[in-house]
């Protein structure tokens, strides 16, 4: 077993880094499996914590939009080949003086420092280097509009505006901090003015701003073109400037001067002078960055939040930044309610925490998707206090996302530990960089991604890939596949061991319980080696639950294979082998009867009633693997038919072997006994049959056609017509429902989706939405009682969908109830097409 | 398994950077064409409807098999003892108070049909658990096939040495020591009085025995030199020499009984092959004729001390060997389970289930659209 687990596990690994799909030309990198023990831990993954940048966002900023003055331009937006912003620009006016002012800001107010490209590299355009990136692309984005910052000083900088070289002499530089959440620089301008401008963060611009009626309006505009921004995901900053006297300038250079050489407390002098001149300010606009994602990343979280895993970003990015991601990659939607944690003691946050628990249990299950906990690295600290962890966690595994923002990487490696440990699933941890080594080596699975920021994050995990997006392919096909195919080799490697050796049990009753074998030693050894490790081997490669792009479509199978690894299909399996291992050995024992099974009237002897069982042994056992495949590939059939056939020829050369080596003097001549005795090959039809029927007749029960589904298919479109009919049909639906089991329900949803796939049920599926939209119109038919009826379970779910237009809402049950109907039992719902929502009970 | 080894060297060969790229193979790709058997209403019903029909007739056909293989079994255990009929002693006790006593007795049956063919005898055993695990190791195959330069291997324990004696035993063991030792003929009734069944010893045992397992030392028999380190197994009462009077050839380890005997039986009931009813002989060209028959038993052979009982068995044969009706009740059986399956599940597929023709056709005269 260990063996064969092994082989596996490395032809598993193989297969993930073979995967095109996870090949990323741009870098060439494929992804690697450095370790292969975790292949299986990958299709039951609950929680996924990820890093922000690298992972999620690519960490290049882009100047997106801004608005200047109450309206909103796009860099792309050009009319007559010219930029609506300079079109406004040469129009003269407020707004163009505006505008004028609020490109001198981009270029001016920053920090960057140019990088003039060398004569040899042919020239080319100025490369700014900065702390952020932001910075980078303010200026970058002020450069495309004409207003190109060129160079630094310590006392001035040089823009080329329009053409234009201006120098802005640098009076102050107000630097950016997090308290102050801004940034100014106090300049004068060529003509001899001195400005402040000052960007930041709306919510301390829009303190700062001048108090009249103007700006009030502006500041309205402003405000909801900034919530446009955001809600698109992307960064914004708010502009603003102010023309200062020469006087108040000197009043205030002789406080500021003072306050930076302030020994004690500096900081908070310089910021306190700041606040001076940073007032009545003029709002000139604001800008819209984007943080651009990496590829397919909104479309990856929301996969990964449909297949039911639990999405915590940790970053060490502020808060604001860290939620506007949250928005732009969908982990965060409008509708969902934030709950904010960000205290300053561990009793305020704690109080915090057990608020919130109480609120959401008000809100009832629900709302479970409509709540995403916020908090930052400072209060994170007493979360993570060993008295408040409890139900930090417990809040957080009511809500669907956790965003954790200014985490040290010590810290994120305590949350993935916490949820490590508290929880018992399988958590994952993905990131690129070197602070997030920590958290990937405390999650059961960590994933680097190989690529930007060099390769710590990659060699420390167990698990390289390029993108954030190939983690579906990872999950939901690699991880989903390989575990469904390990928990299936386990139970088969049990379930062939024991359907062999419990028969020399039920031998032993009739060997005075001497422990005497019925097979030959070497047969029994060679059991595994040979005969039986293909199978398990060709199901570990090759068994395939779903194609890859059905379960790329519908993430939600991924939740549904997690639990069938349990004691119950153990179980199941066990009985499975013991009935087999009753059938084999009894129907061997009645068959060979008197021991005389050939015309000439000889007798056998003991090697020949074991030969007889041994054969069928390997037959069934081949078979049953054959069963349980769900895609029989080349390799299937190899390793079955390959496998008996082996077996045979194996039997004829052992035979003579005596002949030529002293080893199995007992097995010598068995297979011209054996093979020449009509009862032995009478056997071998009606022994693997009456053996195999039972599993046959439980696979067919759960042939669609057979069992429920159909019932329950058939009742809803009945009920449109005649309740009264409907109910009885119903009711032995639901009876037959009850009887089935976990596992049942499971197949059922590989039936359909088998079925689906070789396009089967498309008809079907079209049929139901023709026959809803033709009832959906009359009278009788109302949603709420068909649900009731059909699945009692549903009743959250139903009001939920019954606000929504009934019209859609039929045509969406159309493929939901088939599903449906088979999950009633998991209380799990599964919407397919169209739906959106998926919540699991 | 290695992570991109350098970035620099990859950039420059475009043969280089298409080489790391994994190869589009279907095998790699998991994409491997497979057939998914898919078990739906238009393969199950057919696969219940064609077992039941072509197992049902095997069924039957087996049974007739086995139903025209003649069989009679005459159990002679407590057979009584010819010399003391007065007493009415059975040489079971006789034997059991008297080891290596010989007792004679006669069992007494009546054929109702004639047995037609070829017509095997064999002395069948109950309890006697010829499968326990020490009894099936202890003999000593180097010997059976003829070499007596070494010491009798161990596994025969108890039976490899004779105490009394000092000498080693051959063939040792406990098998070779506890070979089925009665001697039974067989004698036919008839209208000039008792004939004598003709009974042929040889062709019982196995090809591949007699060829690999089984050959006598270069000199075994009377006065033969092995005899002076060896010795016969303490519960015979013949000389290994002596199993067969008629035929040389079949004696020593060669003897056909013996080999047929060290073929150690599944099963703790067992029957083995004992003599052929000669079909050459006058009378029973065709096999043993309806009619009254008697077997003269040297009886010696004790089965009381472990609770169990002998019988004779005379059988013909079919295709498939002895009568066993279990093979064809088998077929049928599973035969008949099958043809109720797929009446069940027809039954459910026509009332619970829709046709396919129902399922991919909608008009408004489907009924459940209608309505």
């Amino acid at each position: 077993l260990t063996v064969t687990l092994e082989v596996v596990r490395f032809i598993q690994a193989l297969f993930i880094n073979w995967d095109l799909d996870m090949y990323h030309p741009e870098t060439d990198t494929f992804a690697t499996a450095r370790t292969s023990n975790l292949n299986e831990e990958l299709g039951q993954v609950r929680y996924i914590f990820s890093d922000k940048t690298g992972t999620l966002t690519r960490n290049i900023m882009e100047f997106r939009g801004c608005s200047v003055s109450g309206a909103i331009y796009h860099p792309d937006d050009l009319i007559y080949g010219q930029n609506e912003l300079l079109i406004n620009l040469e129009k003269g006016g407020d707004s163009a003086r505006d505008i004028r002012h609020f490109l001198i800001l981009l270029s001016v107010c920053h920090t960057i420092i140019p990088e003039y490209p060398s004569e040899d590299d042919g020239g080319g355009e100025t490369i700014y280097h900065a702390s952020s990136p932001d910075e980078i692309a303010l200026v970058s984005g002020a450069r495309s509009l004409g207003y190109a910052f060129e160079k630094r000083t310590p006392t001035w900088v040089e823009i080329k505006a329009l053409g234009r070289t201006d120098r802005y002499e640098l009076l102050n530089t107000l630097e950016f901090t997090s308290t102050r959440k801004r940034m100014s620089v106090v300049v004068r301008s060529p003509n001899g003015n001195i400005k402040v401008y000052c960007k930041g963060a709306d919510s301390v611009i829009f303190e700062r701003l001048k108090r009249d009626r103007a700006t009030e309006v502006m500041r309205r505009r402003t405000d909801t073109h900034l919530h446009q921004f955001s809600t698109s995901g992307l960064r914004t900053l708010c502009c603003a400037m102010r023309e200062i006297s020469e006087e108040e300038y000197n009043e205030w250079q002789v406080i500021y001067k003072k306050a930076s050489t302030e020994l004690h407390e500096r900081e908070k002098r310089v910021e306190e002078a700041a606040e001076l001149i940073e007032k009545d300010l003029h709002l000139l606009g604001a800008t819209a960055i984007e943080d651009k994602l990496q590829e397919k990343v909104p479309e990856t979280i929301d996969a990964l939040l449909k297949a039911g895993i639990s999405i915590w970003v940790l970053t060490g990015d502020k808060q604001e930044t860290a939620i506007n991601i949250g928005y732009s990659c969908r982990l965060l939607n409008p509708t969902m309610e934030l709950l904010t944690i960000n205290k300053d003691s561990k009793d305020e946050t704690w109080d915090c925490i057990v608020e919130y628990i109480s609120k959401s249990d008000a809100t009832a299950t629900r709302s479970k998707q409509h709540m995403a906990v916020v908090i930052d690295g400072a209060t994170l600290k007493y979360a993570l206090h060993p008295d408040v962890s409890e139900d930090f966690l417990a809040l957080c595994c009511r809500c669907k996302a956790v965003i954790v923002c200014r985490a040290s990487p010590m810290q994120k490696a305590e949350i993935v530990e916490l949820v490590t440990e508290q929880t018992g699933d399988i958590t994952l941890a993905i990131g690129d960089g070197a602070n997030d080594v920590a958290m990937i080596q405390k999650a059961h699975v960590g994933i680097g991604i190989s690529g930007q920021e060099g390769l710590q994050a990659a060699l420390a995990s167990d698990y390289a890939i390029a993108q954030f997006r190939f983690l579906t392919k990872l999950l939901f096909v690699h991880g989903a596949w390989n575990y469904d195919r390990m928990t299936k080799l386990i139970f088969y490697s049990f379930y062939k061991n024991i359907c062999l050796y419990i028969i020399e049990l039920w031998f032993a009753i009739y060997s005075g319980w001497s422990g005497q074998i019925i097979f030959e030693r070497w047969t029994i050894g060679f059991y595994n080696m040979f005969f039986t490790c293909a199978q398990p081997i060709a199901i570990g490669v090759c068994e395939r639950h779903y194609s890859a792009e059905t379960r790329l479509k519908y993430p939600i199978l991924y939740k549904l294979n997690q639990d069938s690894f349990n004691l119950k299909s153990f179980f199941l399996w066990i009985a499975n082998s013991l009935m087999h291992s009753i059938c084999l050995f009894w129907l061997s024992f009645f068959l060979y009867g008197s021991g005389v099974v050939w015309s000439h009237g000889k007798e056998g002897g003991y090697l020949v009633l074991g030969n007889f069982i041994y054969t069928y042994v390997v037959v069934v056992v081949s078979l049953k693997s054959g069963l349980e495949t769900r895609t029989w590939t080349f390799f299937s059939h190899v390793s079955i038919w390959g496998s008996i056939l082996l077996w045979f020829v194996f039997l004829i050369l052992y035979s003579y072997a005596y002949v030529y080596f002293p080893v199995g003097q007992e097995m010598l001549g068995i297979a011209g006994l054996v093979f020449s005795s009509p009862v032995f090959w009478v056997g071998l039809v009606v022994v693997p049959t009456a053996t195999l029927l039972p599993d046959f007749v439980w696979k067919a029960m759960e042939v669609p056609e057979f069992e429920t589904l159909n019932v329950k298919m058939r009742s809803f479109d009945e009920e449109k017509g005649k309740l009264r009919k409907q109910r009885r049909s119903h009711k032995k639906g639901s009876e037959d429902l009850h009887n089935l089991g976990v596992l049942q329900a499971i197949d059922r949803v590989r039936n359909f989706f088998a079925a689906k796939e070789i396009g089967n049920n498309k008809q079907q599926a079209g049929a139901m939405t023709e026959a809803d939209m033709r009832n959906s119109s009359g009278d009788t038919f109302n949603p709420e009682d068909l649900l009731n009826l059909q699945v009692n379970e549903d009743q959250d779910e139903q009001d939920d969908e019954s606000s929504l237009g009934r019209e859609e809402n039929l045509n969406q049950m159309g493929t939901a109830l088939v599903v449906r109907s088979i999950h009633v039992r998991k209380e799990e719902v599964l919407y397919l097409d169209g739906l959106d929502e998926i919540e699991i009970g | 398994m290695e992570v991109s080894t350098s970035g620099g060297t990859t950039t420059q060969t475009p043969e280089n950077k298409e080489s790391k790229k994994p190869s589009n193979s279907a095998f790699k790709q998991q994409r491997l064409t497979a057939w998914q058997p898919i078990l739906t209403a238009g393969t199950v019903l057919p696969t219940f409807f064609v077992i039941g029909i072509l197992f049902i007739p095997v069924g039957i056909g087996l049974w007739f098999f086995s139903e025209n293989v003649r069989e009679i079994t005459i159990p002679y255990t407590h057979c009584i003892s010819i010399e003391d009929k007065e007493t009415n002693r059975t040489c079971a006790d006789l034997v059991r108070n008297n080891s290596g006593a010989l007792c004679q007795c006669e069992v007494h049956f009546t054929l109702d049909t004639q047995f037609t063919g070829r017509v095997y005898m064999y002395y069948a055993l109950t309890n006697f658990y010829q499968n326990h695990r020490r009894y099936v190791k202890s003999r000593d195959d180097n010997q059976l096939w003829g070499q007596i330069d070494s010491d009798p291997n161990s596994d025969c324990t108890p039976f490899a040495l004779d105490q009394g004696k000092k000498k080693k035993i051959y063939p040792c063991g406990a098998i070779a020591n506890s070979m089925f030792s009665d001697e039974i003929s067989l004698y036919h009734q008839s209208l000039d009085g008792l004939k004598p069944v003709s009974l042929i010893r040889t062709g019982i045992a196995w090809d591949s025995d007699k060829k690999f397992k089984f050959q006598n030392p270069k000199e075994y028999g009377q006065g033969a030199k092995m005899w002076d380190s060896y010795t016969k197994p303490k519960a015979w009462r013949k000389e290994l020499w002596e199993l067969d009077p008629e035929n040389q050839d079949n004696n020593g380890v060669q003897n056909e009984d013996l080999i047929v005997w060290m073929r150690t039986a599944a099963l703790p009931n067992f029957r083995k092959l004992y003599r052929i009813v000669n079909s050459s002989a006058e009378y029973f060209r065709a096999g043993l004729p309806m009619g009254n028959y008697s077997l003269k038993i040297n009886y010696t052979y004790e089965v009381e001390s472990f609770h169990g009982t002998k019988s004779i068995v005379l059988s013909t044969t079919s295709l498939l060997g002895g009568k066993n009706p279990f093979l064809g009740i088998s077929y049928i059986v599973v035969g008949t389970i099958c043809l109720v399956l797929g009446v069940l599940f027809l039954f459910i597929h026509i009332n619970y289930g829709k046709s396919t023709w129902e399922m991919t056709n909608v008009d408004p005269r489907t009924p459940w659209i209608a309505n």
